[in-house]
């Protein structure tokens, strides 16, 4: 190990005060265009690692079974045996296809939005590096007709909304994001509340009304009040109800329709103009993606 | 102490991989903080003076990446730093033994410094789920992970050195 000289306590002063000016500039949004700018020249690199990490998950998809995995590897191994490389690239081709295809029904089956995808757009690319914050970072941005605001979905249901774009590249607040909050309601009783996400990865269902009938299995969507985002996108599914007689609302617990750990390619409604574009992290509190 | 570039391209890998392959790094939604890792490491292979300015480099990478308020990583990876630099002053011959001693700590001080700030900047967060959930976790996690990156780093401290010297 080494003795290197100490720097003086002035410096760390210096760096201390600079770094609260800092943190007050970015309060204040000067710091964006900085953050805008660093995150597009990162996102070549971001794509080329995204497209790696894919390839790679996709020949370890069944690490979660030992059994599985055998069986797995069994089979891939006699695969590369008879296969070509020509074939290997057919079966992704393939898989895109399926996706895609599950996409586009999605669209058709809600054609009120205008919907902007394809292969090489809407790609997830990137996460938030802090474990304690929840966003992506999808291969689309203002070029592409992305804002802040605007709902992102995959075929599954909800996924989050835009909460900053820049030119080739946007960043998306997801639902678990304990800053998230989305009115909802359920599909067939239409009981209210507000669906907020978790540290935990979860999806909570506040406010719900006691005397309102809620169970288990019930599918939870968007309500569409206050206009922040459109009315039925699918949230997820009611797994528990908590309700005591001494407080005013019951709580659900919901499982999401989307898996956030396998999210790949996304649909960004580009037609939906939500109310309220302030989304910025210090506003978020208390329900700022919604507006109960 | 001058800034290399092999060190910010390092850093900067880290960042990027923290953000590209976070979920394929990690277990259960969890990975392992590898800036913070880098920062301990180094500020133990080379001293407070480096391990500062790979805190704010790294710190810099870190929140450009982020939705956190800008400066979240700088100060909370400045302040392990310094920890770390404390912790070694105070015991001769300064191991891996004790950086592995150091990271479980470290990591909580860094996630909690972090929580503290997300809330000052009115971020909704629930102090005992992110404990319990988040940063018990990514500590453990991180113990595990330094068990690789310190011996990548001390190889590249060495490999510098012996430049320098030359």
């Amino acid at each position: 190990m080494l003795s290197n000289p100490r720097p003086s306590w002035s410096s760390y002063v210096t760096v201390l005060v600079v770094l609260v000016l800092s943190l007050l500039a970015s309060q204040l949004g000067y710091v964006q265009p900085l953050r805008d700018v660093a995150r597009n020249l990162f996102v070549p690199l971001q794509i080329v690692m995204s497209h790696i990490n894919q390839a790679v998950e996709r020949s370890a998809g069944g690490l979660q079974d030992i059994r599985q995995l055998r069986q797995r590897v069994e089979w891939l191994q006699a695969e590369v045996n008879r296969l070509s490389v020509e074939n290997v690239r057919l079966a992704e081709v393939e898989q895109e296809n399926l996706r895609l295809r599950q996409l586009l029904n999605y669209t058709r089956n809600n054609p009120q939005y205008n919907y902007r995808t394809a292969a090489v757009v809407g790609q997830k690319i990137g996460e938030s590096p802090s474990n304690l914050l929840f966003t992506i970072f999808i291969d689309v941005g203002v070029r592409d007709g992305v804002a802040p605001g605007m709902p992102v979905v995959t075929d599954r249901g909800l996924v989050g909304r835009i909460i900053r774009a820049g030119p080739n590249v946007a960043e998306v607040l997801l639902l678990i994001d304990p800053a998230s909050a989305v009115n909802a309601r359920v599909l067939n009783s239409r009981v209210t509340g507000v669906v907020r996400g978790s540290i935990e990865s979860e999806l909570i269902m506040e406010r719900i009304p006691q005397g309102e009938v809620i169970s288990p299995g019930d599918i939870i969507v968007t309500s569409g009040l206050g206009g922040v985002f459109p009315d039925k996108l699918v949230i997820g599914q009611v797994v528990e109800v908590s309700h005591r007689d001494a407080d005013m609302f019951q709580t659900a617990y919901v499982r999401p329709a989307v898996d956030f750990s396998r999210v790949e390619t996304v649909l960004v409604i580009t037609t939906f103009k939500p109310l309220e574009i302030d989304v910025s992290l210090g506003s978020q509190t208390g329900g700022g993606n919604a507006t109960p | 102490m001058p800034l290399r570039s092999y060190q910010i391209a390092l850093l900067l890998a880290l960042v990027l991989i923290e953000s590209s392959w976070g979920h394929l790094i990690g277990i259960g939604g969890i990975h392992p903080d590898l800036v913070l890792l880098a920062v301990i490491s180094w500020t133990a292979l080379r001293g407070a003076a480096e391990g500062w300015v790979w805190s704010i480099i790294g710190g810099i990478g870190l929140d450009l990446f982020s939705n956190a308020p800008f400066g979240l990583s700088i100060v909370s990876l400045g302040v392990i730093c310094l920890l770390v630099k404390l912790a070694h002053s105070h015991v001769y011959g300064a191991s891996f033994i004790l950086l592995l001693l150091l990271t479980f700590p470290m990591s909580i001080i860094y996630y909690a410094l972090s929580m503290l700030f997300l809330t000052l900047t009115r971020y909704p967060i629930d102090w005992n789920a992110a404990l319990l959930h988040i940063a018990l976790p990514a500590s453990l996690l991180n113990v595990a992970a330094i068990f690789v990156l310190f011996p990548l780093l001390r190889a590249v401290h060495r490999r510098t050195l012996l430049h320098v010297s030359i």
